[in-house]
């Protein structure tokens, strides 16, 4: 019976199809709208590509003063700050949705999402887009290429990048939609959210080494930080199979704790009786 | 004098709200004191380590718990303010700004005593915070007397500055259609050479320099006290954040000015 469920068939291959083909779309109007401003969008884009080199300057500095973290040398902030920064930039370039949904709550403003017949947490999401983190998603890329180089990474290594990259997304997602829907029960949370969010981000872009222990256990578990940037490029360097699973693991229960928190947030949800099209 | 009380009790009346407005949801309040509490614990992880590793005891002078002590104080300045920037930002990218330009108050002064408002009590939080934090984990660096009054100058001028550097950023929205990457960018600029990663006290004299005098970390001086701790140079400290204040000030009112005039009334 169960099984019967989970089969998949020729109906569920179209709808899920669909539902692919209906994301694509609304990216791409999201791109599209954001191009309306030809100028500001190439300047944000490139602004904050720039501007992330300035991560890399401060680690440089760091590196001169320190030499090494616990074995964690500057090549590898080059691969850390590229993973987070292409992490950050995907996510938040097609679904930026994800930063606004406290802001919905709190005002009431999710009614337009409830009434259409697609998944509500699927469409806030997808239905903003954030400019300025296809910068980060450049930077992100262009650094990982050259950390692929200075690191020596085989091509078994470098096939595996993409599949960790996924991996990430979906934990730094479900993350950020658990600590967005705190609204349901905390109300007026958007500066609470915002803290949580920079909370996970901050650590994330330290190198891993330094924290052991229960930090360790902390950073991993409950505020996912390592698992976004510092387990990845672990695995890069030492291909440990466990962190592999262990990653794989806490992708998919960040994704699913996500849809439970959202779902039971939305039976305590009130309208604002605020009408609008999406 | 009768108007300048009634126009001074609008004002007191603004702090008032907004210090309502800051324990209306206890939740978000001790949920941003906590996270505060991690961040600065997590400075206090990071560089204890790192140093042990490297086998130092400290850097120009600088001890451990001085540098650990030094980022939380940095930390305590992004605690004000953020909300100004985004607010006013929204209030003009939706043009929800027209319904405030009649109101018998200026915008400008409306949103700095909001501001404002709520700093001394944050104030008292955040200290409080950190000295127990801090304090008993790696206990209360030595503060001569002129350190601890020039921190609390530098403390109350910095915030001053850090909401007028909001604000500045905030306006620009009247230019673009999202500062956004603007306040990302001076953000991060700002990184370098405000000491919010690295205490400055340990870079290179070159970019204490720059530090200095870029603007947009002097907000941030106060995580230089350990760094600067003589009369003379914490003065030279409090005087080029009170010129800065000043400059910001001129510069904030003139683009407001030019900034009000581009707005388009559509009703509705």
């Amino acid at each position: 019976m169960v099984l019967k469920k989970y089969r998949l068939t020729e109906a569920k291959m179209k709808e899920f199809k669909n539902q692919i083909r209906w994301l694509l779309e609304l990216i791409k109007l999201n791109i599209k709208s954001n191009l309306e401003y030809r100028t500001s969008f190439w300047m944000q884009v490139v602004g904050m590509a720039i501007n992330n080199c300035a991560f890399l300057v401060v680690w440089y500095l760091f590196f001169q003063i320190f030499h090494s973290v616990n074995g964690w040398k500057y090549q590898d902030m080059i691969g850390l700050n590229g993973f987070v920064s292409a992490v950050f930039g995907l996510c938040f370039f097609v679904a930026y949705g994800m930063r606004r949904i406290s802001k919905y709550i709190t005002f009431g403003q999710l009614d337009a999402y409830l009434v259409l017949p697609k998944s509500p947490l699927i469409q806030i999401l997808f239905a903003e887009s954030y400019v300025s983190a296809l910068g980060d998603l450049l930077f992100g890329i262009i650094s990982l290429v050259i950390y692929c180089f200075i690191a020596h990474l085989s091509l078994g290594t470098i096939i595996l990048l993409p599949i960790l990259f996924i991996l990430a997304c979906c934990t730094f997602t479900g993350f950020n939609i658990v600590g967005e829907a705190i609204a349901f029960w905390i109300p007026n949370s958007n500066e609470l959210t915002d803290a949580l969010f920079e909370f996970m981000l901050g650590p994330s872009l330290y190198p891993n080494s330094a924290f052991t222990g229960a930090i360790r256990i902390i950073f991993t578990f409950i505020i996912p930080a390592i698992v976004v940037g510092g387990m990845p490029v672990n695995i890069l360097l030492k291909m440990n199979p466990w962190q592999i699973i262990l990653m794989i693991c806490l992708s998919i229960f960040w994704l699913l704790l996500a849809k439970f928190i959202f779902d039971q947030g939305l039976k305590r949800y009130e309208s604002g009786n605020l009408t609008g099209a999406h | 004098m009768n108007n300048w009380y009634k126009k001074l009790k609008k004002y007191q009346e603004i702090i008032r709200i907004s210090n309502n407005e800051m324990f209306a949801s206890p939740g978000n309040f001790i949920g941003r004191i906590v996270i505060f509490c991690l961040r600065i614990s997590l400075f206090g992880i990071i560089y204890p380590y790192v140093f042990k590793s490297s086998n130092l005891t400290s850097i120009n002078g600088i001890s451990v718990i001085q540098i650990v002590w030094s980022l939380a104080l940095v930390q305590i300045i992004y605690q004000f303010s953020r909300k100004t920037y985004q607010d006013i930002r929204d209030e003009i990218m939706s043009g929800q700004i027209e319904t405030k330009l009649n109101k018998p108050y200026s915008f400008l002064n409306f949103v700095f005593v909001d501001a404002m408002g709520k700093m001394p009590i944050q104030a008292i939080i955040y200290a409080v915070t950190i000295v127990l934090l801090l304090g008993t984990v790696f206990g209360i660096p030595h503060f001569t007397f002129v350190q601890i009054i020039g921190l609390i100058i530098l403390f109350i001028l910095g915030v001053i500055l850090f909401t007028l550097n909001m604000i500045l950023l905030a306006i620009c929205a009247f230019w673009m259609e999202n500062p956004d990457p603007v306040y990302w960018i001076i953000g991060k600029l700002s990184w370098f050479v405000n000491g919010t990663f690295i205490p400055l006290a340990i870079l290179p004299a070159s970019f204490r320099t720059i530090a200095t005098y870029f603007p947009f970390s002097a907000p941030f001086f106060l995580g230089r006290i350990f760094e600067i701790s003589t009369l003379t140079g914490i003065s030279q400290l409090i005087i080029i954040q009170l010129i800065w204040i000043v400059v910001f000030a001129f510069i904030i009112k003139y683009l407001y000015r030019l900034g009000i005039k581009k707005v388009s009334i559509n009703g509705g």
